[in-house]
């Protein structure tokens, strides 16, 4: 109905009697004042809109925020195992060079074992530079608001680069089933990185319930079905209770005690996830472990507008 | 001729078993390596030993602590050194100094030489 029709439908001044009471109910406004009501509700709705698109653009950053104190969060999480992974390579380059000086000190060095402490310090000095670097790619705000081709199956190693040692040291062992020839996506690579270590690390925390003794499994498994890169991380650990299932995505929902994990991943990987117009389900049982499914839809720039 | 003095090295970074080794090597020690635990016990079980030197942490299950426990067992007379490259709170490093070990070492080392002198020391005082 258009203002135009409001204003021919409603005679002029005319009041309307109920039939029941002889009160006056409905008193009808004359076309002018109707008018008048109809640009007051126009710059109302103006004013609304106004307003919503600035509580949406408050959104927007609200949530790039998040993602960021998220990353900076996992990173914390994933301090004790940084700090460990660069610690075994700076060992070695800390004992080589004691070896080539004292070496040189006492002359108990001939070329062949100068060449291999150099070496071996070498190896390390570029192991170590390879984890700085992708801790700082990994802070850094997203400077490719469109996004990137990824590779799918790369992103899942470089998800375990940092988590590797830390899993190792725990007796887990990690099979890999990658398929060959992913088809590229377009995404964050740190996004979709951190929703991986999010689940790694998940993973290696629901293994500090197991026996030591009991063989600990991590297996992810990257697959290209119905035009979905489908990620599978699964492990044979002690499962989730389905009281726990329900809420395992919900912002703030920790089961670890206060000071370990903000409760934050699982509700930050899951709005990863859906930026890249994906899913992410789970499926739990004490026997069979903890398997999460990720699934990825091919369409080129399919990135949600940011 | 004295006999040698015999040292266990164990640790996963064959890197670090290295560099002790050729330390070890010239402090005039028969030196035995291990890059596991498992394998570590079984050595300790079936040679005799005067020095371990044992990484805490190590994957597969059997870490420092259990080396520990089979050289209490095996090997009761010889020294035990735990090395870590992880943060260690103070009541788990004063656990294995109850439990057995004489020495407690931080990775990365401060100095090589002064380390390996002091874990050799536990053994050959006169040195």
């Amino acid at each position: 109905m258009t203002k135009k029709d409001l204003l021919h439908a409603v005679p002029a001044g005319r009041r309307q009697q109920s039939a029941a009471t002889d009160h006056p109910v409905t008193e009808i406004p004359s076309a002018v004042e109707l008018d008048d009501i109809i640009g007051v509700l126009q710059t109302k709705v103006a004013s609304l809109t106004e307003l919503l698109n600035q509580k949406d653009l408050q959104l927007r950053a609200a949530r790039t925020q998040l993602a960021q104190v998220g990353k900076l969060a996992t990173l914390g999480t994933l301090g004790a195992g940084v700090a460990h992974e660069l610690n075994n390579p700076l060992t070695v380059i800390s004992a080589e060079a004691d070896e080539l000086l004292d070496g040189i000190k006492q002359g108990f060095r001939d070329d062949d074992f100068t060449v291999m402490s150099a070496s071996n310090i070498k190896k390390c000095a570029e192991r170590m530079r390879l984890i700085i670097d992708h801790i700082r790619q990994y802070t850094r705000k997203d400077e490719e608001p469109t996004g990137t081709r990824l590779d799918v199956n790369s992103i899942v190693k470089d998800s375990l680069m940092l988590l590797e040692n830390q899993l190792r040291n725990s007796g887990i062992s990690i099979k890999l089933a990658l398929a060959e020839h992913l088809p590229a996506i377009w995404g964050h690579a740190n996004k979709l990185e951190s929703v991986f270590q999010n689940l790694i690390s998940n993973a290696r925390d629901a293994f500090d319930e197991t026996d030591k003794n009991q063989r600990k499994e991590l297996t992810i498994q990257t697959s290209l079905v119905n035009q979905e890169i489908v990620v599978k991380v699964s492990d044979n650990g002690c499962g989730i209770p389905d009281e726990v299932q329900a809420h395992i995505f919900d912002p703030f929902f920790t089961t670890k005690e206060v000071g370990r994990g903000t409760g934050l991943g699982m509700s930050i990987a899951r709005s990863n996830v859906e930026e890249h117009k994906g899913t992410i389900s789970l499926e739990s049982s004490p026997e069979s472990g903890t398997e999460f499914v990720i699934r990825l839809p091919l369409e080129r720039r399919n990135l949600r507008n940011n | 001729m004295k006999e040698k003095k015999r040292v266990l090295l164990i640790d996963d970074e064959e890197i670090i078993v290295d560099i002790l080794r050729r330390r070890f090597e010239r402090l005039g020690f028969a030196v035995l390596t291990a890059y596991d635990g498992s394998s570590a016990i079984d050595l300790i079980q079936q040679e005799k030993i005067d020095l371990v030197v044992c990484d805490v942490k190590m994957p597969n299950g059997t870490d420092g602590e259990d080396v520990l426990k089979a050289k209490q067992k095996y090997n009761p007379s010889s020294h035990f050194v735990a090395i870590s490259g992880h943060v260690m709170t103070d009541e788990s490093v004063q656990l294995l100094m109850n439990n057995g070990a004489s020495l407690f070492v931080k990775k990365p080392f401060p100095s090589l030489a002064d380390v390996t002198q002091q874990m050799a020391m536990l053994v050959t005082p006169q040195n």
